[in-house]
């Protein structure tokens, strides 16, 4: 019966229906596309931050390696004793691991012959590359990170194991020859594990980009035992573990420490979205959630004060049929559930239409392709929207608790008034 | 007349500090021969024993030098054996046997501890540097020049050293390597007990740089001089396009 008067009500002042409920679309389709936007950003960053930089979903370090590596990179590399006695205790996580790759990164001198460029470099296993870069995940998530050339560099790299990677950018600070796949001839020079300065010879096959912008003339790809060669290891800086899809992260990485507690050496390990090994990711996520936080003020306050201002005013107005509802029995509990009813139900509706709008706006701005360059990133990315059920889902619960919440509010204040006063009210 | 006293000041003021800097690049000049800034080719044998985070290693090398080019060459140890160091003028260059081409680096990286390339390559301050004459101070008893030298330009080692030059042998006997804000960040030692006959007379040659971390004593180099001889190099050797596979 109240239910039933509810959704009656919504009909009789049409004009403030539809302008409470168009307000309450809107801000549902502003923070579900906000929503989706973070959303797409927060998988594209994952699945970089796993498969492209070659983090894996584990990895890990000797323990202190994050600060002591540069200083003591004897002391805190794994050695290939060390990194067999790691293997072993993960070849009994075979039905989780997919793969696991071996990293060196560091710092050097790139040269030509005539100029010598400050890099960093990032070490890579041919196979490993090859598969990360032909996961499922990046095309889905990241392919906009992603090179069209890096992809056909896989058989590149797997067929020549001296061809190294540069960015464009460093391509044009040492006027290297175009294509890149020209196999110049150019030398990588470090630091061995003993400190002194060593150089080995690479060849240019191939180009990448890091995606960020303050990476794109520094950061360079070389072969993992070239690595090895220039600082005269048989080791590996840390190990990337990559993980079967549906493999429970959390619980892997808990169980994984508890068995790595066996071996004669401590091992850190670290999640790939760990501040210490990848800050990129946890400062975007940051700069996104502080954005939509305040986003989500901004729109729960004018979504809020319109359901305040929209049932304040039809309080007032219907005053007199208030006080008749009161004199013919009903409860005050009851008038005041008619009218939150009412508000939730318009709200429902808002949200229903709310959602088909924002997937329709979803797919439209999609398929227009609409490119642009976030700040700090290389190259122009695609805005794309990925509307999500869940996403969508919880901000229809946000919305419903928001409504119910002001309405409540509302009633409460309003049933203090007497009945006569109700019903000598003229309406106005 | 007051003019004249304020002109006759400034005209004695300008003379004594141009003396003052005439004295110091002849002095540098000097000293510089004792570390094998001389204009003929001269060649001798380093050997750093360097310490570091309580490691000892121990690196052997050949220095021939011919004016403003030097050519460096490993001999200890084995694995080292066959990497060149080239300094064509201010240009460095890093070779191998194994390398298709060579690589150009900086005189300030480190070549081993405390030991940079620029350090056991180094021999002409006087044309890289600009001299100013600091003060006079004793140093074990003995009068020396302290100078301050300023970088003429970029790509050298250091870009600022205090230098001590003993009044009597006018020879460096200590240099502190300042960072850009004037603190040392390494001092270095020097000791003369080698001799080097040129043109029929016979100079003293540094025999020990001792470079010391300013901050962690026991971070050290020690860098011995031995064989210094005169020789006549030819000019192929300095060529880095000889070193090209």
């Amino acid at each position: 019966m109240i239910f039933k008067l509810a959704y009656l009500n919504l009909f009789r002042n049409k004009r403030r229906t539809l302008s409470t409920g168009l307000a309450i679309c809107i801000g549902f389709v502003g923070l579900n596309l906000l929503g989706a936007y973070i959303f797409r950003v927060k998988k594209a960053l994952d699945t970089t931050s796993v498969y492209s930089a070659l983090h894996g979903h584990v990895k890990l370090f000797k323990e202190d390696s994050l600060v002591q590596f540069s200083l003591k990179p004897k002391t805190f590399i794994f050695s290939k004793e060390e990194l067999g006695q790691v293997q072993n205790i993960l070849n009994e996580f075979a039905s989780e691991i997919d793969y696991t790759g071996k990293n060196i990164n560091g710092s050097g001198l790139l040269s030509n012959g005539k100029i010598s460029h400050p890099i960093l470099f990032y070490s890579f296993e041919p196979e490993i590359y090859a598969k990360s870069l032909t996961q499922p995940d990046i095309t889905k998530w990241a392919k906009d990170w992603v090179l069209p050339s890096q992809l056909k560099n896989v058989e590149v790299f797997r067929n020549n194991n001296e061809v190294m990677s540069v960015t464009p950018k460093i391509a044009n600070i040492m006027s290297l020859t175009y294509p890149l796949a020209s196999n110049e001839s150019l030398q990588l020079a470090g630091r061995t594990l003993d400190g002194d300065l060593n150089a080995v010879n690479l060849e240019l096959g191939a180009e990448h980009t890091t995606g960020l912008q303050f990476l794109e003339d520094i950061l360079v790809l070389v072969p993992f035992k070239k690595v090895q060669e220039l600082l005269g290891t048989e080791g590996a800086e840390s190990m990337s573990i990559y993980l079967k899809t549906g493999s429970p992260l959390l619980s892997f990485k808990k169980r994984l420490d508890e068995k790595l507690t066996r071996l004669p050496f401590k091992i850190d390990s670290y999640f790939y979205y760990d501040e210490r090994i990848n800050s990129v990711y946890l400062g975007t996520i940051g700069f996104l959630v502080v954005m939509g936080a305040f986003f989500v003020f901004l729109i729960g306050t004018a979504v809020s004060l319109t359901i305040v201002n929209s049932l304040t005013m039809g309080i007032i107005e219907r005053t007199r049929e208030i006080g008749t509802l009161y004199a013919v029995g009903f409860k005050k509990r009851d008038v005041s559930k008619m009218f939150i009813y009412e508000n939730l139900l318009l709200c429902l509706l808002a949200i229903c239409a709310g959602a088909v709008l924002s997937f329709l706006f979803s797919a439209i701005v999609n398929s227009l392709n609409i490119r642009f360059t976030p700040p700090s990133v290389t190259g122009k990315i695609q805005f794309r929207l990925v509307w999500n059920l869940t996403i969508a889902s919880a901000v229809a619960v946000f919305t419903l608790l928001l409504t119910l919440i002001s309405s409540v509010i509302v009633m409460k204040n309003k049933s203090k008034i007497k009945l006569i006063d109700l019903l000598n009210d003229t309406g106005g | 007349m007051r003019k004249i006293i304020f002109f006759i000041s400034l005209l004695v003021m300008t003379t004594a500090t141009a003396v003052e800097k005439d004295l110091a690049t002849e002095l540098l000049q000097f000293s510089d021969r004792g570390r094998g800034g001389l204009q003929e080719g001269i060649e001798w044998t380093a050997n750093i024993e360097t310490t570091e985070s309580g490691e000892t290693s121990i690196r052997e090398f050949v220095i021939k030098a011919k004016k403003h080019d030097a050519f460096v060459e490993a001999i200890k140890p084995a694995k080292n054996k066959g990497e060149v160091f080239l300094f064509n003028d201010r240009q460095m260059w890093f070779f191998k046997p194994t390398l298709k081409k060579p690589v150009s680096i900086s005189a300030r990286q480190k070549l081993s501890g405390q030991a940079a390339n620029g350090d056991i390559a180094s021999t002409h301050y006087a044309r890289d540097y600009a001299a100013t004459l600091e003060k006079t101070e004793d140093l074990g008893g003995v009068k020396h020049h302290v100078l301050l030298l300023k970088a003429k330009g970029k790509n050298l080692t250091y870009e600022k050293i205090r230098y001590w030059i003993s009044d009597k042998t006018k020879l460096a006997t200590k240099a502190e390597f300042l960072t850009l804000q004037g603190k040392p960040f390494k001092i270095g030692m020097l000791e003369y007990n080698n001799t080097l006959t040129v043109g029929g007379k016979s100079i003293a040659f540094v025999s020990r740089l001792t470079i010391v971390d300013a901050k962690f004593k026991e971070n050290r180099s020690i860098i011995n001089y031995t064989k210094p001889r005169i020789v006549d190099h030819s000019d192929a050797l300095f060529n880095i396009n000889n070193m090209t596979r």
